[in-house]
């Protein structure tokens, strides 16, 4: 199933092979530092960093004001962070001391 | 009925009408949903696809939040979360070295033994029909609606558990206790895109057309989701399917929580209903159900 998809991406990022599709690559790499600081992913500010990033600061404008005018999100979200979650940096923090051949038998 | 509720990212964010009316009609249902105390994200397909330990674990830390509030099952609104972390468990339990590591990682210990449920499977199974068709306040006769539950909720085969993968039938059985004339289609779980939306939104425009094209061939008056991936994709893209075919198309996409609450007797606004691009409020005031 997806275990195969995700060792072949693991294999790759390792051999530091370069994303066929870089946008989807991207954007899931700012999902995951948001998901990293926050614990979770602040979807409205993932998506402006995202549009910043590749350029088209106004892609689904119109579609974003109408759900503001609608009341189904807020402006605010594209910018906040919100409360941090230190477990969750921790965890980071212990993936990326194996991933660079440390143990975590020392806490 | 006490379960831990574990509502995931969009639920706090793009999603707030699928979590407000799912809240509302547990508490129509007798069902105390008890928040995930201090949950994280699941990870989502960004850390399955690049760092399987980083998924795991991610998922692990919200097992370990869940077993701390002494329920025995957790109830879970986006179909990603509930795969997650349904797969997460069952990975642990088949493999004892990668729970080990994955308990060094999140620096907790855990049991492993949760009832993951998906809300829809949950409220189909779980609660029952009997139970839901007796909150029913306003049927919702005359209202032909199409389910739609996308590739993520009753896929693949073995992990979900709940439902047929190819041709799942508690949304249309939902659906029907709650009086409306519910539609069958071959495009139940056709992909709609999920995730790609920004990065690849030709691709999604394309598959979204596809299902909103065959949902109006078909008479329906609206799509019915249980997944906040899936609403917001069809909901969105309608402009640009228009634009690409030469055709106006105007579908709402309701969450299956919303007409719930709706058939239960609560207002519309209240529900969220008006919070979705294309405005199911005018559909629903001319059948007489807002």
């Amino acid at each position: 199933m997806y275990s195969v998809a995700t060792a072949l991406c693991e294999m790759a990022a390792e051999a530091g092979v370069k994303p066929s599709e870089p946008d989807i690559h991207r954007f899931e790499d700012l999902f995951l530092k948001s998901v990293r600081k926050y614990g979770r992913v602040r979807e409205l500010k993932t998506v402006m960093q995202y549009n910043l990033l590749t350029l088209r600061p106004f892609k689904d404008a119109g579609q974003g004001m109408q759900l503001m005018l609608k009341g189904a999100i807020s402006p605010l979200e594209m910018v906040k962070g919100g409360k941090k979650n230190p477990a969750v940096e921790r965890i980071f923090a212990r993936l990326d001391r194996l991933r660079h051949g440390e143990s975590l038998d020392e806490g | 009925m006490k379960v831990s509720y574990y509502p995931g990212c969009s639920l706090e964010g793009t999603a707030r009408s699928y979590d407000i009316s799912a809240r509302r009609i547990c508490r129509s249902l007798g069902i105390a949903l008890e928040e995930v105390p201090e949950w994280c994200c699941c990870g989502s397909s960004p850390a399955l696809k690049m760092d399987r330990l980083m998924s795991t674990a991610l998922s692990a830390q919200n097992l370990v939040q869940i077993e701390k509030q002494a329920v025995e099952q957790v109830v879970i609104p986006c179909p990603f979360c509930f795969r997650r972390l349904l797969s997460a468990q069952d990975e642990m339990k088949a493999d004892v070295a990668l729970k080990e590591r994955v308990q060094k990682i999140i620096q907790a210990e855990m049991a492993g033994a949760l009832q993951i449920r998906n809300l829809l499977g949950f409220l189909r199974y779980q609660v029952g029909l009997e139970a839901i068709g007796a909150q029913v306040t306003q049927p919702l006769s005359g209202l032909k609606l199409l389910p739609y539950y996308g590739c993520y909720l009753v896929k693949p085969t073995g992990v979900t558990h709940f439902d047929d993968p190819e041709h799942p039938v508690s949304l249309d059985e939902l659906l029907a206790a709650l009086g409306a004339d519910v539609l069958s289609w071959d495009l139940k779980t056709e992909c709609c895109g999920a995730g790609l939306s920004l990065s690849k939104t030709e691709v999604v425009v394309d598959l979204t057309g596809r299902l909103i094209r065959e949902a109006v061939r078909q008479g329906a008056d609206a799509l019915v989701v249980a997944c906040q991936l899936c609403q917001a994709n069809l909901d969105m893209r309608q402009a640009e399917i228009s634009r690409v075919e030469g055709k106006a198309y105007a579908l709402p996409i309701i969450y299956f929580t919303q007409l719930m609450g709706l058939a239960f007797g609560h207002p519309a606004r209240i529900l969220g209903l008006n919070h979705h691009l294309v405005d199911p409020l005018p559909l629903l005031k001319e059948k007489g159900f807002a």
